[in-house]
């Protein structure tokens, strides 16, 4: 295929202007002689108001905005809804056969869609990809099964699990970095108790952050990645497993029996606890990549916005979560990954053009066009390595976190990538009320195994 | 003397009190629209802070935003509200009445049989039929368009309508209709000049209570329609919820700005409005 490179045009510039971005907002993308021409669908759900401030879906509508630019011969129509509705109607196309050409597949979708036959097998136009040898290959496993890869995972990785703290506080607690252990955190939050300050603020009001933002990596501190690989792929590991009841355990004793947390932890969401810390009632918060963004656009705001606080987002640190006394496993460990991937409907394959175009869509969204907008944007990565991501123009803290995320930890699964909302349902409803001291962790782990037999 | 003075203070105490419950349930109602009034003049970093204090430095930024940003097709979505709504209504309560009349003045065989089928249509969930509606709509290529959403919520609005004026029209004395006969007139003419006056009150409880069915339905507008210059007002106003944070104040300037002409549909027709869910509660 012939390849030219062309500089996007003032259509995704003038895009990004519309949304009052400061990032130089184009993508390069390549653009490659398509045979198709006529229409094509794509359904996602970066829509305008999730691509303000979210790196991911800024670099979506770009690079989807300068691929269009670059195939006019090809109508592009797109259905974007916000994420939950997304998952809403997708899943009534699936289950009507309908579902559109190009769309974002969720990785609990992946082993049902394939086995339907819904989902177009990208296993060889991936390793045929002029990008191939640039993939982060880590990112591919929620969306492969029984060896086949059904698609190019898309938008940003970024962690789910970060201990974000105050640097400040934490110093004048005695500790010049945050505590590698819980046991450390717990003789803190004696001082801070003193203080009436909360040690660690945690919002588990919506039911997903006690999974997404603290079990994954908490559970693979006990049972190290092979075990949740060996769940996902039904080789013998089960929820009741004693490594990771041992996680439940220790998740419960946090919550209950120490005063780390904010009493109404399972009240209140990670929208709301960020807040205690952002006004200082709270030393630290644990959240995902998506709250530290708000928490470091609040607090270094350059507008007179409520909230601003120079010296408060000098002192911003991040930290992995502390090491259990007895745990074994990854101790640097935090989960971070692709949710999504661009996936190609199997229907689209009867026409050999038209497939052609979705394949370089898809390759074009995931590609270094994209990774290359939001490393030098926001300072965050795709499925494409970036060989140099010139962080200089970023502020310091910017710098610390993609350091943070992409250099110096260990990235260990998202589990609610994984398996079937039906697990994580019964999972998550009963974390929180484990969380309430009302259940233990062996039924925790044995309504999830449960679950897991009967829906996966 | 004395006597009457304490009955006086008593009543007035059981004023004060009565007074003072219909006053917190007034508020309680209008309250959180004026919450989103205010809030609305927030800006998300300060509703963020502060959920329920009113804004220090009130800003008109969302209701700009929103006017001003092409991709959030408010206008749009309005108008396809308003129309899928209004001729929804009219399908509605035509139907209502005409199918409700014939049940309740016509015997035939199977008048009750159809009657039940009617009424079975209120306790069907209308998520487990969002997959087979999906695929039937798919199959006759009548997704995805203009009209789409008038079929399913005139479907889903008559079993109520039918149940409301077949009940009424049961109360309507048949000497009228037998009055009219002698007089000359034909069916057509007695059940359009003469029942239909009489059933106005029913039929604008019908049509009332499926404005606001229709105008907030969401499900079947989140399946049927891809195109997003299609997107009724519920669906177009999700796009304010983010995957992981929501932008409040402007989600509920948005509510405001569509909010407007149902406000203005109530203020215009309020008297009426009371009229008919009044005489829909009594003779209904």
């Amino acid at each position: 295929m012939k390849k030219r490179q062309i500089i996007s045009t003032a259509m995704a510039a003038a895009m990004a202007a519309s949304l009052g971005l400061t990032a130089g907002a184009a993508a390069d993308v390549a653009v490659n002689d398509l045979a198709y021409t006529g229409e094509l669908e794509i359904m996602h759900y970066s829509t305008a108001e999730e691509a303000e401030g979210n790196g991911g879906s800024d670099g979506f509508r770009t690079t989807l905005a300068a691929w269009k630019e670059a195939h006019p011969e090809i109508t592009v129509n797109e259905n974007v809804l916000a994420n939950a509705e997304y998952k809403t109607q997708i899943a009534t196309l699936a289950a009507a056969d309908d579902l559109p050409d190009v769309f974002l597949l969720q990785g609990m979708n992946t082993i049902d869609w394939a086995e339907q036959g819904l989902v177009y097998d990208l296993t060889d136009t991936i390793k045929a990809s002029p990008y191939y040898d640039n993939y982060n290959q880590a990112y591919f496993t929620p969306f492969t099964y029984n060896d086949s890869i059904y698609g190019y995972p898309v938008l940003t990785g970024g962690t789910c699990t970060v201990v974000i703290y105050d640097k400040a506080m934490w110093a004048e607690a005695g500790y010049d970095t945050f505590p590698g252990t819980w046991e450390e955190v717990e003789k803190a939050s004696e001082y801070f108790n003193e203080q009436g300050i909360y040690t660690i603020a945690f919002g588990n009001g919506g039911k997903w952050q006690a999974n997404s933002d603290f079990l994954s990596t908490l559970g693979n501190r006990y049972t190290g990645g092979d075990w949740f690989i060996s769940l996902i792929e039904k080789s013998g590991a089960a929820f009741t497993d004693e490594a990771f009841v041992k996680a439940l355990t220790e998740m419960q004793r946090l919550f209950t029996e120490t005063s780390i947390f904010n009493e109404d932890f399972n009240v209140v969401t990670n929208e709301d606890a960020r807040e205690y810390y952002i006004s200082g009632s709270a030393a630290a918060f644990i959240g995902g990549n998506w709250d530290e963004s708000y928490i470091a656009a609040t607090l270094g705001g350059t507008d007179e916005v409520e909230g601003t606080d120079p010296e408060k987002f000098a002192n911003i640190g991040f930290a992995v979560l502390p090491q259990p006394a007895d745990a074994t496993e990854a101790p640097n460990s935090q989960n971070i990954g692709l949710g999504y991937a661009v996936a190609i409907n199997s229907k689209v394959a009867e026409d050999p053009d038209k497939l052609a175009a979705a394949i370089d869509l898809a390759q074009e969204l995931t590609g270094p066009a994209f990774s290359s907008f939001v490393a030098e944007n926001y300072a965050l990565g795709g499925l494409t390595m970036v060989d140099e991501v010139d962080l200089s123009s970023f502020d310091q803290i910017t710098q610390d976190f993609y350091n943070w995320s992409y250099v110096d930890t260990e990235p260990c699964e998202i589990y609610d990538s994984y398996l079937t909302n039906a697990v994580w349902d019964v999972l998550n409803t009963d974390l929180q009320t484990m969380l309430n001291g009302e259940i233990t962790p062996q039924e925790v782990a044995e309504n999830a195994q449960a679950a897991y037999e009967a829906n996966y | 003397m004395k006597g009457m003075s304490g009955n006086k203070v008593k009543k007035g105490i059981l004023g004060f009190f009565m007074n003072a419950i219909l006053i917190i349930f007034s508020l309680s109602c209008i309250f959180p629209i004026i919450w989103m009034l205010y809030s609305s003049l927030k800006e998300k970093r300060a509703f963020n802070a502060d959920i329920i204090g009113l804004p220090k430095n009130p800003t008109p930024g969302n209701y700009i935003r929103i006017l001003t940003n092409p991709d959030y097709h408010l206008g749009e979505s309005m108008w396809n509200s308003v129309r899928t709504t209004t001729l929804s209504i009219l399908l509605i309560v035509l139907f209502s009445f005409i199918v409700g009349y014939i049940l309740a003045r016509v015997k035939f065989k199977m008048n009750r049989v159809l009657y039940t089928m009617f009424l079975m249509g209120m306790l069907i969930p209308i998520h487990s039929l969002l997959v087979p509606i999906y695929v039937v709509f798919q199959r006759c290529k009548i997704s995805n368009n203009w009209f789409t959403l008038i079929l399913p919520y005139v479907s889903f609005g008559l079993p109520m309508g039918i149940f409301l004026v077949e009940g009424f029209v049961k109360s309507v004395p048949v000497s009228l209709e037998e009055a009219a006969a002698i007089d000359g007139s034909n069916f057509s003419r007695t059940l359009w000049m003469v029942i239909f006056p009489i059933c106005r009150p029913i039929l604008v409880t019908v049509a009332i209570i499926q404005v606001f069915s229709c105008w907030n339905e969401f499900s079947f507008a989140l399946v049927l329609i891809k195109d997003v210059s299609l997107q009724t007002v519920p669906l177009a106003l999700t796009q304010f919820k983010g995957q992981f944070a929501s932008d409040y104040p402007k989600q509920m300037a948005a509510m405001l700005i569509t909010m407007a002409p149902i406000i203005v549909l109530y203020f215009v027709f309020s008297k009426q409005i009371i009229k008919g869910m009044v005489s829909g509660a009594v003779k209904g």
